[in-house]
């Protein structure tokens, strides 16, 4: 009986190490599958762009007086040359699987002259997003996730920064400021790296992509949600273009 | 002596153990939904609703709506901006009542009933099985109300930026008020701090908690990065010297 007591005890303690071996294995290698691949989006509005509408800052003079010069428009539809969709968010929707360490590095959120900057965010789930407040007046921070467990944070000093950090992956939620009623931005989080802001181009680029076929979806605050399926092969390179009816 | 008699008083006294023990034991038993659910439906379904969304028979008819318990959003917490509350925050709120609203004081109901009808209202959220309330609050003794405290008390709700939805003098007539909406896009407005009472408790500490946490739900951001201990409590102070009868709470007379 002796012996195989001690038997079951080393085999549990080896199992044990190799466990907690394999276990910090993992934080350092949790890469899903990765390659070469990539895919440049184009997000486009057909047809003419609506007219650019001006926000009222006046609920705040220092807003009002920001902006005195230089009126604020709405962010929500923003066309740049050629019916460039800009702040759309395009990303794989289906089609990798595996676990991808999040960065390290934060995205930024500023809050600067009554207005988020970046006005959509694509970020990884456990990334840390650091919350700046620019402007010398009082902002509060109120994001409104399903998923992730949300916030109110007062931030009336200029320079005031803080980190906070969406733990799971969630499809795009709103940010809102109640002190100023036109301020809006949207976040969303993913389990995987392969996602994109449209820029003034209107293009977003999905790199280091596996082999593979994938569901990539558009998404954009007015015009909604488009979805593509492309397949890869190993260090291939495609375009795809996602064409909103204005 | 035979060994029956021995057995017979071991077995009396045994008796008189359990009885005895009894009750005890009944007043530590784990809260009970079961329970909770028949003290909801007798007290809590005409506003909250039968599914906990807040929308009772009487809902139509209150301003601010009533609690739709689905999210497992609160307002009065001692707890973390966007954190669940505690059940002992959850039992101020029903013994207490939310002064303002519709929303009575349930003090005759005893504690094991409340805590009954708390653990009803979890089962509405999901959240209460996969999350934890954060760490509460820790609220320094309060120091001596003083003229002073007061007028630092003011700089502090300058330096904050109170006044963009409560106003100047905090009558809840700031430059933002109008345009204020709840998580649920209600229209909602910021509390007036010269009405006197307020609705998340009476006292200084409550009013701390307030502001230090924030208000779920609410465009009432938590303060806690922005406002030190020592500072919270001059506000709490010239908050209070804004109503004659919080003034009057405070024992002190002071200019607002």
């Amino acid at each position: 009986m002796k012996p195989l007591t001690l038997l079951a005890a080393v085999a549990t303690t080896t199992a044990l190490l190799a466990h907690i071996s394999s276990s910090n294995g993992v934080a350092s290698a949790a890469q899903g599958p990765t390659g070469t691949a990539r895919i440049v989006v184009k997000v486009v509005l057909s047809g003419p762009a609506p007219p650019a509408v001006k926000v009222q800052t006046s609920a705040d003079p220092y807003c009002a007086k920001v902006h005195q010069a230089d009126p604020l428009f709405s962010q929500t539809v923003q066309v740049g040359t050629d019916g460039a969709l800009i702040d759309s968010l395009v990303f794989v929707k289906d089609g990798v699987s595996g676990t991808y360490a999040a960065p390290k590095t934060p995205v930024t959120l500023d809050q600067k002259g009554c207005v988020y900057i970046p006005h959509v965010i694509g970020m990884m789930a456990g990334q840390p997003l650091e919350i700046l407040n620019s402007d010398p007046t009082l902002h509060n921070i109120h994001p409104l996730p399903v998923v992730n467990a949300g916030f109110n944070i007062g931030m009336p000093v200029q320079g005031m920064k803080q980190t906070r950090v969406f733990q799971k992956p969630e499809p795009v939620f709103h940010v809102k400021c109640d002190v100023h009623s036109w301020m809006s931005a949207y976040v969303a989080t993913f389990a995987h790296p392969f996602f994109g802001v449209s820029n003034k181009q209107g293009t977003v680029e999905l790199t280091n992509l596996p082999a593979g076929t994938f569901q990539i979806q558009a998404w954009h605050e007015k015009y909604g949600v488009q979805v593509q399926s492309v397949s890869l092969s190993a260090g291939e390179t495609k375009q795809i273009t996602f064409t909103y009816k204005g | 002596m035979s060994s029956k008699l021995t057995k017979r008083l071991s077995v009396g006294s045994a008796l008189c153990v359990v009885m005895w023990t009894l009750p005890a034991s009944a007043a530590d038993e784990p809260p009970s939904p079961r329970r909770g659910a028949d003290v909801y439906r007798r007290y809590c379904i005409t506003c909250h609703g039968e599914r906990g969304d807040g929308a009772g028979e009487f809902a139509p008819y209150t301003t601010p709506k009533p609690r739709d318990f689905r999210q497992g959003t609160f307002k009065w917490r001692s707890t973390p901006s966007g954190s669940l509350p505690l059940v002992s925050d959850l039992e101020r709120t029903i013994r207490d009542g939310v002064y303002w609203t519709v929303m009575p004081s349930f003090f005759p109901l005893n504690e094991r009933v409340r805590r009954d009808v708390i653990a009803y209202i979890q089962t509405f959220s999901p959240r209460w099985t996969s999350d934890q309330p954060g760490m509460p609050l820790q609220i320094p003794p309060e120091p001596a109300h003083t003229p002073d405290s007061v007028a630092k008390g003011r700089a502090v709700y300058e330096k904050q930026n109170c006044a963009q939805c409560h106003g100047d003098r905090g009558a809840g007539d700031g430059p933002a008020a109008k345009t204020l909406t709840d998580d649920w896009g209600n229209p909602t407005v910021p509390f007036d701090l010269t009405k006197g009472y307020m609705k998340g408790g009476t006292t200084g500490a409550d009013l701390y908690r307030v502001f230090m946490t924030g208000l779920n739900g609410t465009p009432m951001p938590s303060f806690v990065e922005s406002i030190a201990p020592g500072e919270a409590w001059d506000l709490v102070h010239y908050i209070q010297s804004l109503s004659a009868s919080q003034r009057a709470h405070s024992n002190q007379q002071v200019k607002p």
